[in-house]
């Protein structure tokens, strides 16, 4: 079982801002939300590392919420 | 003596549509009189200030009207305009000042970098907070003329990173600003005076400039002005507000755009998107033409050509591959020693036009090894042939074009080899969702255990001392680092342990 507040925190520790983390809604595009080209690499890279799973190209461009994470790597697990 | 580019790109529409809108920016607008107008006055106040026609000013301006008053006005004067982007850092600005021997910096009051790296030493021009440059100038006297150049003449230089980190000058004639528009505006693209061009990459860059700059002029068409940052919401809105009908940008923005849709399906009024900057993985392809239904005109040109070189076409694009040779443009595919492969084979691609630009300022070993005899000059890209069709496969060396900006390796290690923690470290190219980023490898000093509390603290060191697009994406901590016999770090071999 995976969170949405470990994803945060492993937002938090890959360098994102915090006031960007704590207010994200898990449902809505992180890019909408102050994740900008450069952070949302870092966190996908971050998923890859802590879960072991990998984020095949099509799959990046379909992960664009917390939610998208949360159930990508529960379903990858 | 040949058209002064400025001169050839208003006065014809001056003389069609002057009221006519040239740049929309936020709540203002500027129309093709207005521009014309206030490009004499900067080119006359430029000659009252004593600079000469060859000499060099440099312009640090977001997207706003004073960049295309500053730069043309410039060019109108035979003074030689130098855009560098917003994002350079003081040292960066001090090296061009320096390199260029710059007479005059156009900036922007809150630009804190370029106004640094000038106190002092060069005269600064201020433009208005909201973008306006009216006081550039007075009225010019009635006998003015614009300068005339020569063939030999510069218009223009751009600075592009190097390989070892330092800014390279590469400068350009008077013609190699109305090439692409014939070339590629109007026998690839079919740009017309209907057209509304909106470019999310910035006019400090060959490719902005080309797109926001040259093309709405020559085409006599209006361009929309972003002088913020390429965020996704922010330019969702100003397609809304404007609904332009052609777009630019690189692939790191339309995976942006994509990732901000949380609908099945995107509505814009584009007629065409077109894409370069950095190599396009078919997947953002795919996925922007299932959720746009229109499809990405992918291509690839270079600071030194001044010009999109290899092209698809529109109703035509090949999924994977760059596209077709532009007119005007030739290409080859060779092997180390220069000898031509055959189709189907991988090789480095060299390029040859009359746009391309003579040499690096003030780098003459640099452009001997760039710049071949023969007219044909090394891109640096390894490309492979077939039926006509161009296909990236990499870089021949080690920099990383990520978002449409040089990176150079040797620049982001010596930064975080600043680091305490860090004993030796790599840095190469590492890939995200198809796209290209800058990944780190360390090596740590004796003692230091890594762990997320580190990654985090290198990754804000980075932050303090590098622009954001240079920091890296991930940091792999490593046990040791593969290294040539003289000790240097085999990036190549680091590309492919990812």
């Amino acid at each position: 079982m995976v969170t949405v507040e470990e994803l945060k925190r492993i937002m938090c520790h890959a360098g994102i801002e915090r006031s960007i983390v704590d207010a994200m809604d898990p449902a809505e595009p992180l890019a909408l939300q102050g994740l900008d080209s450069i952070d949302y690499p870092v966190f996908a890279l971050a998923v890859e590392e802590r879960f072991g799973v990998k984020i095949s190209d099509r799959d990046a461009l379909r992960l664009k919420t917390l939610d998208d994470f949360k159930q990508f790597v529960e379903g990858a697990r | 003596m040949i058209e002064n580019a400025a001169v050839a790109l208003l006065v014809p529409n001056l003389k069609r549509h002057p009221d006519k809108i040239a740049y929309f920016c936020g709540a203002q607008s500027m129309t093709y009189r207005e521009l014309d107008s206030a490009c004499r006055r900067f080119a006359f106040g430029l000659q009252q200030r004593g600079i000469n026609p060859g000499e060099r000013v440099l312009i640090v301006l977001p997207d706003v009207p004073a960049f295309p008053v500053a730069f043309l006005g410039s060019i109108m004067a035979g003074v030689v305009a130098i855009a560098a982007g917003t994002t350079l850092q003081e040292t960066d600005v001090a090296y061009i000042l320096k390199d260029s021997d710059t007479r005059l910096l156009i900036t922007h009051p809150a630009l804190s970098a370029p106004r640094a790296a000038a106190r002092g030493k060069v005269d600064e021009m201020l433009c208005e907070p909201e973008g306006g440059l009216a006081a550039s100038g007075s009225e010019p006297t009635a006998d003015w003329q614009p300068y005339t150049p020569a063939a030999k003449d510069f218009a223009f230089m751009l600075y592009s990173s190097g390989s070892t980190g330092q800014p390279k000058g590469i400068p350009h004639r008077h013609p190699d600003l109305i090439a692409p528009s014939r070339r590629v505006g109007e026998e690839i693209l079919g740009l017309s005076p209907q057209d509304v061009i909106f470019s999310a990459s910035k006019l400090s860059f060959a490719y902005g400039l080309i797109n926001s700059l040259i093309y709405p002029l020559f085409f006599g068409a209006s361009a929309v002005l972003h002088p913020g940052r390429p965020d996704p919401a922010e330019i969702l809105k100003i397609i809304e507000q404007h609904r332009p009908t052609v777009f630019f940008s690189v692939p790191t923005i339309y995976m942006q755009l994509i990732l901000s849709c949380s609908a099945d399906h995107m509505k814009f009024p584009m007629r065409l998107c077109c894409s370069a900057g950095e190599a396009l993985p078919e997947s953002i392809l795919e996925e922007w033409r299932r959720l746009t239904g229109l499809e990405l005109i992918d291509g690839i040109g270079s600071t030194e050509a001044c010009c999109i070189y290899i092209c698809n076409r529109p109703g035509r694009v090949r999924p994977g591959s760059t596209g077709q040779i532009v007119p005007g443009f030739s290409a080859r595919i060779v092997d180390d020693d220069l000898n031509d492969v055959p189709p189907g084979v991988e090789g480095h691609l060299l390029i040859k036009g009359d746009t391309l630009a003579p040499f690096y300022w003030n780098l003459p070993e640099k452009s001997a090894a760039t710049m071949l005899p023969d007219g044909f000059v090394r891109t640096g890209d390894v490309f492979v042939e077939q039926d006509g069709y161009y296909s990236y496969r990499g870089r021949s060396d080690d920099m990383i074009k990520a978002g449409g900006q040089w990176i150079s390796p040797v620049r982001v290690e010596d930064t975080l080899h600043r680091h305490p923690a860090v004993a030796e470290c790599g840095v190469a190219a590492i890939s995200v969702g198809g796209l290209v980023k800058p990944g780190a490898f360390v090596l740590l000093a004796p003692g230091v255990q890594q762990g997320a509390g580190l990654t985090r603290e290198l990754r804000d060191h980075m932050l303090d001392l590098l622009p954001e697009y240079m920091c890296p994406a991930r940091y792999i901590f490593v046990e040791d680092l593969p290294r040539t016999a003289t000790g240097k770090v085999k990036r190549f071999e680091l590309r492919k342990a990812i």
